[in-house]
Order: structure tokens, then sequence, then C-alpha cells
């Protein structure tokens, strides 16, 4: 006979935080609702804004992520390709947060704003560690690059792309990423 | 309308209803809901022949054609933007580059040919998002001028560059 499992606080907060960033990477932001989210992890809209504030509040904290680059001043520029890819791969393909908030960016202008807030706060300080001169032409192409193969890679699931291996695509990246972090400034 | 509510949620009868004609009128006039939405997302995309282009001019070629879909042509940005959540969509924008863009590409590339156009589509749809939808990156900030510099080398190496090791 089924018994009533008793919620704890922390795990349903952790359930719904997952059910939102499911949500809010299927359908987007605008059309994301706290009642369908409650709904998918059974418990009342109330108690999700109990929980979070608002919806804009619950997808803050839902796409809210670390991503952990490493300070690249001391590194060869040769290894620099070789060290940040397998941290864009782990933030990729870990958790549904990313995705999520690529997605969710996309369609919503406040998602997208948390987006540039990320890449700000998180990846462009380390990334200018390494560049040598025009910081911003290096990482707005940089970012480009990364968001693109994100893109094409988990969301479009492009068969070019999503049929590379991860070690093809690496290879095929890396002398990208060498040059646009690292290599000559064009004339 | 697909591009506000998403694929999975615009119906052909609301469409109808939006232009004041009964729905059996749009299903005559375009078929399924499919077929209406990879008709009001079509979108031409001409690339130049790379046929024996000189490597160092490739960017400066491919540039101006694809900055007239990002940045001028609606139905392409809609698409891009409906396929985040939609798989149809995903599937109408990969059909497309399947078709429309990878010939031209592959009249550039040496060898690797499938690596060498998945990484450039990427670059590409990566440029798009970050300048013309997302609008909020450094990306977004650099002119054109100082875009086609800085992406040269990338459309170099990527095309025509040595195949990695």
């Amino acid at each position: 006979m089924m018994t009533t499992r008793p919620r704890n606080a922390a795990q349903t907060r952790d359930d719904i935080l997952m059910a939102a960033r499911r949500r809010f990477g299927a359908e987007g932001y605008e059309r994301t609702t706290l009642r369908a989210v409650a709904a998918d992890v059974g418990v009342d809209a109330a108690l999700v804004i109990r929980y979070f504030g608002s919806k804009q509040d619950l997808f803050a904290a839902a796409a809210d992520f670390a991503i952990d680059l490493p300070d690249l001043s001391d590194v060869d520029p040769a290894d620099v390709a070789g060290i940040l890819l397998p941290r864009f791969f782990a933030v990729w393909e870990e958790d549904e947060r990313f995705l999520a908030l690529l997605r969710a960016a996309m369609t919503s202008p406040l998602a997208a704003d948390t987006l540039r807030r990320i890449f700000a706060e998180q990846v462009a300080p380390k990334l200018v560690t390494a560049t040598p001169d025009h910081p911003v032409q290096r990482i707005g192409l940089m970012g480009a690059f990364v968001i693109g193969l994100a893109i094409t890679r988990y969301v479009l699931v492009n068969p070019p792309v999503a049929s590379l291996s991860r070690e093809e695509l690496s290879r095929w990246a890396a002398p990208v990423i060498t040059q646009l972090l690292v290599g000559p400034a064009p004339t | 309308m697909f591009a506000a509510e998403g694929y999975e949620r615009t119906t052909l009868r609301a469409i109808a209803a939006d232009v004041g004609v009964d729905a059996a009128l749009v299903i005559r006039y375009f078929g399924s809901k499919q077929d209406l939405f990879a008709t009001a997302t079509e979108f031409t995309i001409e690339l130049p022949d790379l046929t024996d282009a000189d490597p160092d001019d490739i960017a400066a070629m491919l540039l101006p054609r694809y900055f007239a879909v990002w940045e001028e042509d609606h139905s392409f940005m809609a698409l891009l933007q409906v396929a985040m959540t939609s798989r149809v969509a995903a599937d109408i924008l990969n059909e497309t580059l399947a078709t429309h863009v990878a010939p031209s590409l592959k009249a550039a590339t040496p060898d690797n040919d499938q690596q060498r156009i998945a990484l450039t589509d990427a670059f590409v749809i990566g440029l798009a998002a970050t300048r013309s939808v997302l609008g909020n990156l450094p990306a977004a900030e650099l002119s054109r001028d100082e875009l086609r510099q800085w992406a040269a080398p990338v459309f170099r190496q990527l095309l025509v560059g040595p195949a990695p090791a």
C-alpha cells in the first residue's frame, strides 16, 4: 500500500528548479507558467511563489549556474584551446541549465539579459586573460563561435555537427579558438 | 504568429481568423500546418561560387550574403527562433543548410568536407544568434567591417586551412 511521501522542503525546491528548467527550455520564457511548473512537481502554484517569488525570480534561480573557467594568464597560447574545450563540453552536457537558458534567451529579452550577465561576469573575464590585444573583438567572435556550436550541436541537432565525436569536434574547433583568442590580429 | 506563439501552439484556425478567412481556405492554399510553416519561413540564401576563390577573399565573399539573411530577412530570424523549441522548425533549418549552403561551401573545401562545413555552419549560426537575436553579447558591438576582418582567418582555417592532425 502506498503511503504519502513526506515532502522535504529542500527536495521540493530542487524538484521545482528541475521542472522549471525543463519547461523554460522546452517552451521558452514567455509561454512557461508557474502553474504548469507546479503541476509538473505535483504541488500548488502558491508553493512555487512562496519558495521563489515571481516567474522572473524562478527563471533567475533556474538559470543560475557557475561556469568554472581557469585563469589563462600564464598558459602557453598553444594550450589554451585544449584547456577550454573540455570546460565548454561540461557546460553544454553536464546539466540542462545552459541549454534551457540558451533556448529561452533566443525568444525572451529577459533571458537574453541573464545570458549576457553570465557571459560578462563569468566567461569574458577569464577569456580576456588569454588575449594579447583586441579583447572585444577576440571575445566577441569567440562567444559567437561557442554559442553557434551549442545551438547547432545540441538544439538544432544539425546532422553534420551533431554526428562529430567530441574528439573530432575538438580537433577542428581548436585552431579556431587559438586563432581567435591568441592568434595574430588581422591587419 | 509562429514567431510569437511557437510552432506547436499556432493553429491554422487562429491564422485563418487573423485574416478573416476560413481554416479550410488556408488548407487549400498551403496544405498542412507544417507546409504553411515551411512557406512562411522560407528564405533564400545565395552564396557565391567559391571554386578557385583566393582563401583570403572567402570571408569577404561570404559575409555580405550572410548579413543579407541575418540582418534583413525576417523569415530567417523567425525560423531560427522557432527552431529553438520546435523539432519541425529545426529540421527545416537543417534541411536548408544542407541543400542551399553546404553545396556552395563544398566548392571551396579540399578535404574533410563534413567537418569543415559543420564548423563553418556553427560559426555562422553563432554570429547570427549573437548579433541579430541575442543582440547583447560583445559580437553585436562590432561593425560589419571589423567582424569581416576578424572572421576572415576563421573562414580561411575552417574551409581551406590545413586539416588538424
